[in-house]
């Protein structure tokens, strides 16, 4: 998290470019690793038939 | 609680409650310019008249009842709950024009579903609707989504000391950062990334499958705003299964599964605390809530034989589970094949998941996984505390965002709003059964409608009665703004009633 104080009073929070691609990629790949839990899930009920 | 209406009251509600209407009507430009594109003159026009309606009104009011005021927290809640019932009035006229329509309540019943991004409708012939009307449902959903109160309030008139209470009747009580524009310009900033994105991936996907180009940037688009905001919205009727791919599928589950997100999730993330995905109390509570519900569907249609072998079983049951548990509402299943092939256990973990729902602050519904995670915390300190000696001092922490002490007050908030979404999933329930549906049925479709999610078994159609309408419109309203809002709103209304009656008598 990128903090710039612009007056004394004023402080202005951004994200970077590259933490917000990185916080992208995180989510994608916990949406994914859900996903895949679900397959998991799924092929061992049929496994256990 | 205020204990008397002033002139001044109805002014700030009536001013922004203006803006907001100015922007129901700005927002219309872009499915009217999409009509145009697409050469659909008629549907241009809609558009256009529906419009100058909304920015009419809104300008008329915003200019009687003008002011300087800052509204306090009543107003803000009064405002939320208020614009939401303007919106939809003036976003249901492009419906009523397109004749698609069968009644006006069809149509509110329609945008307000597409706000609260719940995802049923009573269009129809929605197959053959146009492209403006299609990128106007999508959008609805979409921007119902991020909250259109505070996005029409800070991007009209930019930073505004009630804005902040406002957002909280909109149910988005995230406090981000110390400034309301920031925190929507933030929302709107990783809203419109993932737009692009989402639309890019989805729109490939979509052409891959043989949708000619410039319309399947169209279907990206629509199918990412429909999963995004779990809203459930698809261009077509049989919804997800129209695209019968199975990447289409995966695809558009890691979006809801994004936007059933916390705001607050997204940011910690997104400015470089990424453990906090796996620590959080709201994901830790959906994992589990998601895969226990997930067993269940597995059991219940194993017993039953539905599914051929495990790919089957993943594709047609976690696709509607993890619907359901996100509250988006989008299908691949048809409404009475659901009923018919997973059968009363199936149905009943799909509603448990739909009851649970999403995050606080995201797009999603139901009484959020948040409010799960303390109430479960608060019996397990509980429990901890009666076989601990009298002496010790017992405490129960939580972690969302930074580590927070789990007390009473904190417990008993989260209980009453489970208690409240109780409530409503019941009411809708017991009409729906009083109609002659069964319980099942019943139960379903108003879990569905209560949490915003979108799912119907069957239920939800133009012909059904009049009264179950309205009592589903009720639970979309109340379950999107959290209860706080609408419940200040019958108070003002009543309040102003008695206010009215004392300078009657006073004359």
């Amino acid at each position: 998290m990128m903090t710039e104080m612009k007056e004394r009073t004023h402080m202005r929070t951004t994200i970077s470019p590259r933490r917000g691609l990185l916080g992208m990629l995180t989510e994608v790949a916990f949406a994914c690793g859900l996903i895949g839990l679900g397959f998991l899930v799924s092929w061992l009920f049929f496994l256990g038939r | 609680m205020i204990r008397r209406v002033w002139r001044e009251d109805f002014r700030i509600i009536g001013y922004y409650t203006g803006l907001v209407t100015i922007g129901v009507g700005l927002l219309m430009l872009v499915p009217m310019v999409t009509s145009l594109v697409f050469r659909e003159w008629a549907s241009a026009l809609d558009f256009a008249i529906s419009a100058a309606l909304a920015l009419l009104v809104g300008y008329v009011l915003a200019l009687v009842s003008h002011t300087k005021s800052t509204p306090g927290l009543t107003h803000a809640m009064v405002i939320a709950a208020g614009s939401w019932l303007v919106a939809m009035v003036l976003s249901g006229v492009p419906y009523m024009l397109s004749g698609h329509m069968k009644s006006f309540l069809d149509a509110c019943f329609d945008t307000l579903s597409g706000y609260t991004t719940t995802g049923m409708f009573l269009l129809q012939d929605l197959d053959h609707i146009s492209q403006g009307l299609n990128m106007w449902r999508h959008l609805l959903t979409y921007v119902g989504g991020q909250g259109i109160v505070v996005l029409a309030l800070t991007f009209l008139i930019g930073s505004t000391g009630g804005a902040f209470k406002i957002m909280v009747g909109e149910g988005k009580e995230e406090k981000l950062e110390p400034n309301v524009r920031h925190i929507a310009v933030l929302i709107w900033r990783i809203s419109l990334i993932y737009l692009g994105v989402g639309t890019v991936v989805l729109g490939a996907i979509a052409m891959a499958n043989g949708i000619k180009p410039y319309l399947a940037f169209f279907h990206g688009a629509y199918i990412f705003m429909s999963a995004w905001s779990t809203g459930g919205f698809a261009p077509y009727s049989q919804n997800m299964l129209y695209y019968h791919s199975s990447a289409m599928e995966i695809a558009s589950m890691v979006f809801f599964i994004l936007g059933s997100f916390n705001f607050a999730l997204h940011y910690a993330v997104w400015s470089g605390n990424r453990k906090e995905i796996l620590r959080n109390v709201e994901i830790v509570s959906f994992t589990i809530t998601v895969l226990t519900t997930f067993s269940l569907v597995c059991l219940a249609l194993m017993q039953r034989g539905v599914y051929p072998n495990a790919v089957a079983l993943f594709r047609r049951g976690f696709f509607q589970l993890i619907s359901g548990h996100t509250t988006t509402g989008q299908s691949n299943i048809y409404a009475r094949t659901f009923v018919r092939e997973w059968g009363p256990l199936g149905m009943l973990a799909t509603t448990i998941a739909m009851a649970i729902g999403a995050s606080a602050a995201s797009t999603g519904g139901g009484f959020k996984g948040l409010r799960m995670g303390i109430i479960v915390k608060g019996i397990a300190t509980d429990i901890r505390k009666l076989l601990s000696p009298e002496r010790a001092v017992v405490t129960g922490h939580y972690h969302h965002l930074h580590d927070n002490v789990i007390s009473d007050g904190v417990v008993k908030g989260a209980a009453v709003i489970v208690v409240l979404y109780v409530l409503i999933y019941v009411v809708g329930a017991v009409v729906g059964m009083a109609y002659g549906y069964p319980m099942a049925d019943a139960l379903f479709e108003s879990v569905s409608a209560g949490s915003n999610t979108g799912l119907s078994c069957g239920v939800t159609q133009a012909g059904m009665p009049t009264l179950l309408k309205i009592v589903y419109m009720l639970e979309m309203w109340m379950g999107r703004l959290e209860f706080l809002s609408v419940f200040t709103l019958f108070g003002f209304i009543a309040t102003s009633f008695r206010s009215m009656r004392r300078r009657k008598a006073a004359v």
